[in-house]
């Protein structure tokens, strides 16, 4: 131990002697300090790291020399041999030691090995404890350490040695989208969790830290590095962290962390991922530091526009001063994400990026555009000529695209353009607004295909993306499909499955662009009703109890839905469907509100009359402008099959019986929020065994075709009647795609929702 | 002041002052001090002309130029010995953090959109020093004033301390070329050097 003799000695002397250390070592000596001088010794060192990091930085910047007297230089390695290790190359430099490739020659595998050098037996006993407690992480998300040893004074970590880029390096290139952005999140909390649950806290998360393999999977990297969280205190900071810029406020002063820390530094990252920035910029640490400790960053919201409510108060509750106010957990943040991710995919089912699987339904197969999309249609070819753009680094496959596509050539049908990689892709596109469909390979260089696949999702233009790939990358189509891809064909290329997958995207495009088109020649839509739209998003239900669904496809402004199917108790389930006219902040608010008070009356077990009633005095307690509100609840026992149901002004709810059979439940109570004094009465019918319920709302009758005709009550009571399957999905599908075949495009002004159920047979 | 190619220096008086700066003459500094900074100014020009804006300075080769031709070669002419070396490295850091100063302030003062005032500490009719330094960014501008002035504060605390951030921070001094030319140990300078950058940190904060 290297401490002044006898243990005395100032603060100043005890600080210059830690100095005088490695700086991994720091941080025993300073635990080695008496008691009565540990707490300044600390404040005194982490603070002195920080000062001098900041003279350093202001040197650079001024094109002075530096101050720091470099570090000793790397051993020669390369080269070498060390115990059953060759050492290929120098890779980079962690926290406490260089990092090599290098050939495991018993195994004959590559690793990444890890050595500290120059340190005093006991840095070189914590740091291979902490590596110890690491290796006990197996984990997909988290670096595999195999081994640990001694060898001539070497202390060294032989991991897994992965072929991916930073997160950093990513991020460098801009802005993530978000379902990258949320993927990277998730795999790296679920790794962090892990840690966690062992008691180990990471400390120094940041982008250089997370590793994004080519098949999309985050490895986080260092945790050699990691304390347990029991003996975690500042002596490290600026030392083994060295950017400031993810450190928690707790961590950048001073104060004791646990695994919460890890939680600011993961949203700190999320927020950039997003942002493209980081939360607290500064051109120094002590800038950054002073944001971290005393500042709120600027909102997401306000950085990026159209992101997902949930999402942002996912960042917000990671970015909280307080540790007690964050996520107490990573799995708690993890539920968040998977909650926003799964709305996400809900949502391109809508825009039609992705095939619903769980319905068939996508917007453009009902002829409605699901959302205002600001920019026109960039890629309409009004002459019917299919523009195809092929990227692959071999050029065979120009070749043989031209040879085998040479009677769609020559009759004008395809045109073809062709480019090396993605990022001569992304050139390509910019040149040739025109195109359609795009036919990409996976692995090339430059830009590889999954990377093209999340830049083409940021473009957002009307593209129809074919992932051209070997078998043996299954884990890559999944990626590519969870990315926006369209469809796939294998190679070897078969012509014929591949003329069949370009017609399909071709199709899905045109469905696309006349629901487009249906959409601009709407009126306008304000800005406001974006954000009413994104308020009602977060609110609409996402999963739902087995045996039920519901679906939405928003139109315009002229009305707003709300549906919901929930667990009422006592073996019985609950379906709500309401509208209001008008589509404002104001009308939105109120609906959710409405909804979610509604849900928790039914849910504590109140009579379906009387919690109508406390909704309607509710609404009319609040000094708001008054919507009517149209409402139709229904109440189903499943075991008996008992409904009970209750109509507020809103179209009756449809039953489809097993039989063949279809009827309405009448119904005739007042809208709510038009009279303090309505009351409602609660209506009997029962459900057989396999029959449907189906609740629609009022869009789906009135929903009009090219020439003005409405939907109407019979086309709706015939499709119904026609449906045999009555499974909720399937019968939800049948209504959507019977209305869309009927509107033909036509642009829709009001939402189409529908909510269903069926008793079990 | 006359520009520097005007006159050949007088190495005699500028040892002399050297001298008298070492026997605790505070008005030596006065004399000397604005011969130091044209003079590293003019080189600092120099130099920026050879390397282009991006180059990182090269401080001490730069002191120590300008000590051989005002002084004489490798101070081993009449009055070169290793004290007056040493106190003419202290005066030239002081020089350096002016000439830094004066930047700064044009820079800032430049993107107000004010009036350029003369701030020069030598001579108003001087070039603008910028043409002296590689470029700054207005923010390192501002921060440099910052540290400036917790330089300034520093040195109605611990006068020494704040010297030895002249020295090793402008200067590009080593620890022990600051120890000479302050007249104490490099276990003090290094002690200061580290209290100094806390101490620095704690007024910035």
């Amino acid at each position: 131990m290297s401490g002044p003799p006898g243990g005395t000695g100032s603060p100043t002397e005890w600080l210059e002697r830690a100095l005088l250390l490695p700086e991994s070592e720091r941080s025993v000596f300073v635990e080695n300090a008496p008691e009565t001088i540990r707490g300044e010794l600390d404040d005194a060192l982490s603070t002195y790291i920080q000062a001098s990091a900041y003279l350093d930085r202001l040197a650079r910047d001024l094109h002075l020399p530096s101050m720091t007297p470099v570090t000793a230089p790397r051993p020669h390695l390369v080269g070498s041999e060390l115990a059953h290790f060759r050492i290929l190359d120098h890779i980079g430099d962690g926290g406490m030691g260089a990092v090599y490739r290098a050939e495991d020659t018993r195994l004959g595998r590559t690793v990444a090995l890890k050595l500290l050098t120059g340190i005093d037996a006991p840095g070189r006993e914590r740091f291979l404890r902490e590596a110890q407690s690491a290796s006990a992480l197996d984990h997909p998300n988290v670096c595999t350490i195999y081994e640990i040893g001694e060898e001539g004074g070497h202390a060294w970590i032989s991991m897994a040695c992965y072929e991916g880029t930073t997160l950093r390096g990513l991020i460098d290139r801009g802005p993530l989208d978000v379902d990258s952005a949320l993927d990277i999140a998730e795999q790296a909390a679920r790794g962090l969790g892990a840690a966690h649950a062992k008691g180990i806290v990471h400390r120094d998360i940041k982008p250089e830290n997370l590793m994004v393999l080519p098949d999309g999977r985050v490895v986080i990297l260092d945790f050699g590095l990691a304390k347990g969280a029991a003996h975690a205190t500042m002596t490290q900071v600026g030392t083994v962290m060295g950017t400031a810029a993810y450190m928690s406020p707790e961590q950048a002063s001073g104060h004791r962390v646990d695994h919460r820390t890890d939680i600011w530094s993961l949203g700190s990252i999320l927020y950039e991922m997003l942002a493209g920035e980081r939360p607290f910029p500064g051109a120094y640490p002590q800038a950054i530091l002073y944001g971290i400790m005393n500042t709120d960053p600027e909102p997401l919201s306000g950085r990026r526009a159209g992101l997902p409510l949930q999402l942002v108060d996912i960042v917000d509750c990671t970015l909280q001063k307080e540790p007690a106010n964050r996520f107490s957990s990573l799995n708690d943040m993890v539920d968040a994400i998977a909650a926003v991710r799964s709305r996400a995919a809900a949502r391109s089912e809508v825009r039609g990026r992705v095939t619903a699987e769980s319905v068939g339904v996508t917007a453009e197969s009902v002829g409605v555009a699901a959302e205002p999309v600001g920019a026109p249609p960039s890629g309409a070819d009004e002459t019917g000529v299919l523009h195809l753009l092929c990227v692959d680094d071999e050029p065979e496959l120009e070749l043989l695209m031209q040879q085998r596509f040479r009677r769609k050539i020559r009759a004008g049908e395809w045109k073809f353009i062709f480019a090396l990689d993605g990022q001569d892709a992304l050139n390509k596109l910019e040149a040739h607004p025109e195109t359609g469909v795009i036919l990409t390979d996976l692995n090339m260089p430059r830009m590889d295909g999954l990377t093209l696949l999340s830049r083409l999702a940021a473009l957002d233009r009307p593209l129809r993306t074919v992932v051209v790939s070997a078998y043996g990358d299954l884990e890559k189509i999944r990626t590519a499909m969870n990315r926006g891809a369209f469809d796939f064909v294998t190679k070897p290329i078969d012509f014929k499955d591949l003329e069949t997958t370009i017609e399909k995207a071709a199709a899905d495009l045109d469905a696309y662009r006349r629901a487009l088109r249906g959409q601009n020649q709407a009126v306008s839509i304000h800005q406001e009703m974006d954000v009413a739209r994104r308020i009602q998003d977060a609110t609409l239900p996402v999963s739902f109890p087995d045996g039920t669904f519901g679906f939405s496809s928003p139109a315009s402004e002229i009305n707003s839905t709300f549906y919901d199917a929930f667990d009422a108790g006592a073996g019985r389930t609950a379906l709500i469907l309401g509208e209001v006219r008008g589509r404002s902040v104001t009308s939105t608010l109120l609906l959710t509100m409405g909804q979610t008070f509604l849900k928790g009356l039914l849910q504590q077990g109140v009579e379906l009359s009387r919690a109508v009633s406390m909704l309607n005095h509710m609404l009319f307690a609040d000094d708001l402008p008054s919507v009517s509100l149209q409402l139709v609840a229904v109440i189903v026992d499943s075991a008996s099959g008992a409904v009970s149901y209750l109509s507020a002004g809103h179209q009756d709810p449809w039953v489809v019986r097993a039989l063949g059979d279809v009827d309405t439940l009448d119904g005739s109570g007042p809208p709510i929020w038009e009279d303090t004094a309505s009351s409602w009465s609660v209506q009997a019918a029962t459900l057989g065994p396999g029959d449907a319920l189906v609740l629609p709302s009022a869009g789906c009758v009135r929903a009009t075709d090219r020439a003005g005709q409405a939907f109407s009550v019979e086309r709706l009571a015939a499709t119904l009647r026609d449906t045999t399957d009555l499974r909720p999905t399937a019968i939800i599908r049948s209504a959507l795609r019977a209305i869309g075949e009927f509107a033909d495009g036509a642009p829709q002004r009001e939402d189409l929702t529908l909510v269903a159920m069926q008793r079990e047979a | 002041m006359p520009g520097p190619d005007a006159q050949r220096p007088d190495h005699a008086n500028v040892t002399m002052l050297l001298n008298a700066l070492g026997t605790g003459n505070r008005r030596a500094l006065d004399e000397l001090f604005p011969v130091v900074y044209n003079e590293l100014r003019e080189r600092a020009r120099q130099e920026r002309r050879r390397l282009g804006g991006h180059a990182t300075m090269n401080t001490t080769a730069l002191v120590h130029e300008a000590y051989v031709k005002l002084v004489g070669a490798d101070g081993t002419g009449p009055g070169g010995n290793w004290a007056s070396r040493a106190h003419f490295y202290a005066v030239a850091a002081k020089a350096m953090r002016h000439i830094f100063l004066d930047y700064a302030k044009r820079k800032t003062a430049l993107k107000r959109g004010g009036n350029i005032e003369p701030v020069s500490l030598v001579d108003a009719t001087h070039t603008d020093p910028s043409t002296a330094l590689p470029d700054m960014t207005l923010e390192a501008a501002q921060e440099l004033l910052r540290l400036q002035r917790a330089l300034d504060r520093l040195a109605s605390q611990n006068e020494r301390q704040a010297r030895v951030v002249e020295c090793r921070f402008f200067g590009g001094m080593s620890i022990e070329d600051t120890a000479a030319a302050l007249g104490t140990s490099p276990a003090t300078v290094k002690r200061d050097w580290t209290n100094a950058q806390i101490a620095l940190w704690r007024l910035l904060s």
